[in-house]
């Protein structure tokens, strides 16, 4: 007599709990973050690019040596700016670096995340910047799936290049394919 | 007369302190020595060693040669190793389950001391003193962690204590000076406490115009970054930080 009533409260209060995660109205869509593949070609994963100072459009993480200041844009590369006055920061340049999100310096040396690449940059000269040292298969590399868990995301097309990141993105009207 | 001399004086000093931290005005020059990280770093440089986590471990590469890193020691610490800050001889690895503390007397090979650990969250951690300064955060609202900033006494590295919790908005990257505790805090920006008593944060001001993601704090300039971009501050007055400049996202449409 008691167990059954037992068993009912406790299913009740698991269900409470389900839709308490689910939210009303996503019956259909649990997962609420959608992320997208941000592709490299193949021949180009590897390779490291000085370019003109850019705009910030996904920052991640943030590095000081003295006064250059240095953000990630998430798995795309570095924005190296002249710091001298924080009042006016001044961009220098961009320093593409595909799959790159980690960053250290030692003088004027700059470690990095190259896909599955440590890389040492020479900074010494900023007009002339150069890779030094290259140590293969230090990292795993991407995955073709997000490294987040619990979301949705665009089905990964290899014919489109090497996965270098992720981006997050919004909910497709038509629902997702993959997920994790 | 006096007030002549007294500002020909003033204007030398001026100069002198100008020429010795003279940058020249187009390219950041590098100096000796390592940078500093933000709270979620992967990487970071100590004491002539680079530290990285990858996946499930801690490498070590000696920088002897700075252009030719060298790998002397390789770590397991656990899945889902995150973040890592260097301080006073030791590394402080924030993982999704915990804290460890690793002895960094050997620079070339980390032996591990002790592990504090916690709900399953993501948790940066920057140390001041005999105090770890963690945030713990639920990626998604449907796990069962909680968002709050944990304050550990580290006094023994062997066993490090909690002494202070709080319930906080999704916090994130942290930074930590002279008593004063930035915690970026997601949309609602930066929080900045006093924790000169590490037993009693209080709670100084929010900030709330810019997402925050990350922080490092250097004596010229407090930096966030997050999704809005990267916003300085003037540190000078923790209680009423002056803002001095933003670079923002600028999304290519």
């Amino acid at each position: 007599m008691n167990r059954p009533t037992n068993f009912l409260l406790a299913l009740l209060l698991v269900g409470t709990f389900l839709t308490g995660c689910m939210g009303p109205d996503e019956d259909e869509q649990p997962f609420r973050e959608y992320y997208r593949p941000v592709y490299a070609a193949e021949q180009l994963a590897y390779r490291i690019q000085v370019q003109p100072a850019r705009t910030l459009q996904n920052p991640g993480r943030i590095y000081v040596k003295d006064h250059l200041l240095i953000i990630n844009e998430r798995f795309k590369g570095f924005h190296l700016i002249d710091n001298s006055d924080p009042a006016n920061p001044q961009p220098l340049l961009f320093l593409e670096v595909p799959g790159a999100g980690n960053m250290a310096m030692q003088g004027s040396f700059m470690y990095v995340d190259n896909m599955t690449d440590l890389l040492t940059l020479d900074l010494s000269n900023l007009q002339d910047i150069r890779e030094v040292n290259r140590q293969k298969g230090v990292f795993d590399g991407r995955q073709n799936y997000p490294p987040m868990r619990n979301v949705a995301f665009e089905c990964v097309d290899p014919k489109r290049g090497v996965v270098v990141g992720w981006e997050k993105a919004d909910m497709p009207g038509k629902g997702y394919e993959c997920f994790r | 007369m006096f007030k002549k001399s007294f500002y020909t004086l003033l204007a030398a000093a001026l100069l002198l302190n100008l020429s010795s931290c003279e940058d020249s005005a187009a390219t950041a020059e590098v100096g000796i020595g390592a940078g500093i990280g933000g709270s979620m770093a992967q990487f970071t440089v100590y004491n002539g060693q680079l530290y990285l986590l990858q996946a499930d471990k801690l490498h070590t590469y000696d920088l002897q040669d700075p252009a030719t890193p060298a790998k002397s020691n390789s770590l397991t610490v656990g899945q889902d190793a995150e973040t890592v800050f260097p301080y006073a001889g030791k590394l402080y690895i924030g993982t999704q389950s915990g804290m460890h503390i690793l002895s960094l007397q050997n620079p070339r090979q980390p032996q591990y001391l002790s592990t504090y650990q916690h709900i399953t969250s993501c948790d940066p951690v920057v140390v001041e003193g005999n105090y770890a300064y963690l945030t713990l955060r639920t990626e998604s609202e449907c796990r069962w962690g909680v968002d709050q900033l944990e304050i550990l006494d580290i006094s023994n590295p062997q066993n490090p204590q909690l002494i202070y919790q709080r319930v906080m908005h999704n916090p994130k990257g942290l930074a930590v000076n002279n008593g004063i505790l930035y915690v970026s805090n997601g949309d609602r920006g930066l929080l900045v406490l006093d924790v000169s008593n590490p037993y009693n944060p209080v709670e100084l001001k929010e900030y709330p115009d810019f997402n925050g993601w990350d922080v490092i704090y250097t004596w010229r300039s407090l930096m966030m970054v997050g999704s809005d971009g990267l916003v300085q501050y003037d540190p000078a007055d923790p209680a009423n930080l002056r803002q001095v400049s933003v670079i923002p996202v600028q999304p290519t449409l």
